[in-house]
């Protein structure tokens, strides 16, 4: 009876956002639904007939989660899903209570959540997962959560306390901090990995947050280094290193920014061509396939989910202009992340103007140092202009100069939709503005360019 | 002329964008004229006191600044001394400024013994960690009249005595201790705070402060050609603005 109290006076809350235009109201419906029944996840989760899977880490959880939810609805699974803003407990029971019929039904098979790593610990004994996937830990809004070893520790503290043998931890092998999280759990461990030369890239090392072995604290050696701290590390001191992963990514080939080609070889090999480019998301693909082998799905289903699927908003998002320009969407909101959109368009050829936005709201991150971490002097040489727009606009001006570009290829216009025109104006027809914002001034410019009719308002995504 | 700058420990102390520190240092030179070679240091790595005009150390995670202060017993410690009383210049940021104190006890309890650069030192505070941006009115003799802004972002509280002088006064946020009102350490050429940012990028001042102060010693009185900070002073205002909105 609680319970659907609570439901009916989240469903209020919800139409209410609604009703006042306040977005999809993601995340107050389960304040209330927690505040009159504080396990009203837990109650709701366990009505689940396939369960609920969690998808944590600190980049690419969007993006595999969106790629595994295309492959449940091919093979014709209800899935549940949370909205990417919306990834502490009450968005989870805001999700939860948006699926739930107003006598208490769920209207799904499967839960499908992608978690804020702080909130695993809690999270992990809340819905009581079958399977909880970890993509990579890096270095990111460290103001709120205090330092990434930390997080990590209790990470792996909850895995071993909190899981059961019947449940399932999908981890990256090549990234050291998470490759450990499984230490001392009885959960069933499923790795994912890259094997392919294709993937070794430049040693962006300054933005690597884990270099050290955590045994003896000594050195890493690469044997190949795909990215940041990911790749296929070994400690020379005391043999900590990767093990090897159970469903590999064998082969890659890159095709422009926006697209993969690649077999991955797990429980079978398959082969696909996915629409995201980039190394990272080769993990992402990876991770993916790791999860759905995991929940059982056929190897055809999974082909053709993976073959299906299109970008998260955002994440690549490509956006039609009436005068025959096109933007294309590249949240970067941490070094890492920035470094694989600047290879991006290193690789990508033909880019000539750029917006790069960067906000310090509590959702970005307050602390906008970390641009200092990212390699902007890969990008010197590669667009002729950039626009930098946001709040904290100046700085990444300031950045830029010091990375080397001249003064004169970087224009300061703080408004985000403003500066996309400038980049717009400057264009010829065909052409691609490439806007690379942080999540702030993605939700600016994008809620604009969906008042204009060019951007679909994004709770449609689901 | 030329500017060796010395960066200790550049991979294991390297957080927050603290290496952007270097960059605008180096930046800042080769702009003038004068040219600037990067020296990493790090651990077991020789430190020559007379190899160097300006060191720099950026912040770490604890396990960093374990492994780095046990390198500064055995290794760097003594020569980090002859060079600051030799009056090389040295930034510290942070987790590096809390290792230049006389000790840092985490919040584990652990005591790390520091390099005692300055009369400082560092303890785990009672309240929450102290986040956030932070504006200082400096007291850095010839730039009394600047301010210097940045983000802290430490648990540690610092805490100064005998002849070590603080960098200025908080006027926004936390600074040393969160309740002195100081931010920083100043003693003879050696800078330590608590300010990521970059720090230097915004406060070009302080970085062209640094850079006569390292050039000095070697060569005498050095003028420094000026250059156009519109973009870094706009970045500076904005910082300011941006921290009394947010604390
Ligand atoms: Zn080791």
């Amino acid at each position: 009876m609680r319970l659907l109290l609570a439901i009916w006076a989240a469903k209020l809350v919800a139409f209410a956002c609604r009703a006042l235009g306040r977005g999809g109201g993601t995340s107050l419906p389960g304040l209330v639904a927690l505040r009159i029944h504080p396990r009203a996840d837990s109650c709701l989760a366990a009505r689940l007939p396939r369960g609920c899977v969690v998808i944590t880490g600190t980049n690419g959880k969007t993006t595999t989660a969106k790629m595994v939810a295309t492959v449940l609805r091919t093979a014709e699974l209800r899935v549940v899903r949370n909205v990417s803003g919306a990834n502490l407990r009450r968005g989870a029971v805001a999700t939860l209570v948006g699926a739930t019929g107003p006598l208490g039904r769920l209207d799904a098979d499967i839960g499908l959540f992608e978690l804020d790593e702080a909130t695993i610990p809690e999270m992990v004994r809340a819905l009581r997962p079958r399977i909880v996937a970890v993509t990579n830990l890096f270095r990111d809004q460290l103001d709120r959560y205090g330092e990434l070893d930390t997080t990590a520790k209790r990470m792996n503290q909850a895995f071993r306390e909190s899981l059961q043998r019947e449940q399932t931890l999908v981890l990256n092998a090549d990234d050291p901090l998470v490759a450990e999280l499984a230490e001392g759990s009885p959960a069933r461990v499923v790795r994912f990995g890259i094997d392919a030369p294709q993937a070794a890239g430049d040693a962006d090392s300054h933005a690597a947050d884990t270099k050290t072995c955590p045994i003896c604290g000594g050195d890493y050696d690469y044997a190949a280094r795909h990215f940041a701290h990911i790749g296929h590390f070994a400690c020379p001191k005391c043999g900590h290193g990767r093990v090897a992963p159970d469903v590999r990514v064998s082969e890659l080939k890159l095709c422009g920014s926006e697209a993969l080609e690649l077999a991955v070889e797990g429980e079978t090999r398959i082969e696909v061509r996915v629409a995201a480019g980039g190394i990272y998301n080769a993990y992402n693909v990876a991770a993916a396939v790791a999860l759905c082998q995991a929940l059982g799905i056929t190897r055809d289903r999974l082909v053709e989910g993976l073959e299906a699927f299109r970008p998260a908003f955002g994440r690549v998002e490509s956006l039609e202009f009436p005068d025959g320009k096109r933007s294309l969407l590249l949240l970067a909101k941490n070094p890492t992340g920035m470094n694989q959109v600047i290879r991006l368009l290193r690789d990508a050829g033909g880019v000539r103007h750029v917006v790069i936005g960067l906000n310090d709201n509590i959702a970005d991150g307050r602390d906008v140092s970390w641009i200092w971490d990212a390699d902007f002097e890969q990008l010197v040489g590669v667009p002729e202009s950039v626009v930098v727009t946001g709040i904290r606009a100046w700085d990444m001006a300031v950045r830029l100069k010091y990375a080397g570009f001249a003064p004169e290829q970087v224009t300061v216009e703080p408004d985000p939709r403003a500066a996309l025109q400038v980049a717009l104006d400057r264009s010829a027809p065909g052409e691609t503005v490439h806007v690379v914002p942080t999540y702030t001034v993605l939700l600016d410019v994008r809620g604009k360019l969906e008042r204009e009719g060019i951007a679909p308002p994004f709770w449609e995504e689901l | 002329m030329e500017l060796r700058i010395g960066h200790l420990y550049a991979d294991l102390m390297s957080i927050y964008g603290d290496r952007g520190n270097v960059l605008c240092l180096a930046q800042r030179a080769r702009w003038r004229g004068i040219a600037c070679t990067v020296t990493p240091l790090g651990l077991g790595d020789a430190l020559l006191p007379e190899a160097h005009d300006l060191l720099f150390m950026g912040g770490g995670q604890d396990r960093e600044q374990r492994l780095v202060a046990e390198d500064f017993q055995t290794a760097k410690g003594q020569p980090l001394r002859e060079a600051a009383e030799a009056g090389v210049a040295i930034l510290a940021i942070c987790g590096g400024y809390q290792l230049m104190g006389h000790y840092y006890r985490d919040a584990d309890g652990t005591e790390l013994p520091g390099v005692g650069l300055f009369d400082a030192y560092t303890i785990p505070g009672q309240g929450p960690r102290l986040i956030g941006n932070v504006v200082v009115q400096s007291s850095v003799p010839g730039l009394e009249d600047r301010t210097l802004v940045g983000f802290e972002n430490h648990g540690g509280r610092t805490h100064l005595q005998g002849d070590t002088r603080p960098l200025g006064r908080v006027v926004v946020g936390g600074g040393n201790n969160g309740q002195d009102g100081f931010e920083g350490a100043v003693c003879r050429n050696a800078f330590g705070t608590y300010l990521h940012g970059s720090c230097l990028p915004k406060n070009p001042w302080l970085a062209d402060l640094l850079i006569r102060r390292a050039l000095e010693r070697r060569y005498g009185p050095v003028d420094l050609a000026p250059l156009d900070d519109t973009l870094e002073e706009e970045a500076h205002r904005a910082a300011v603005n941006r921290a009394r909105e947010t604390r």
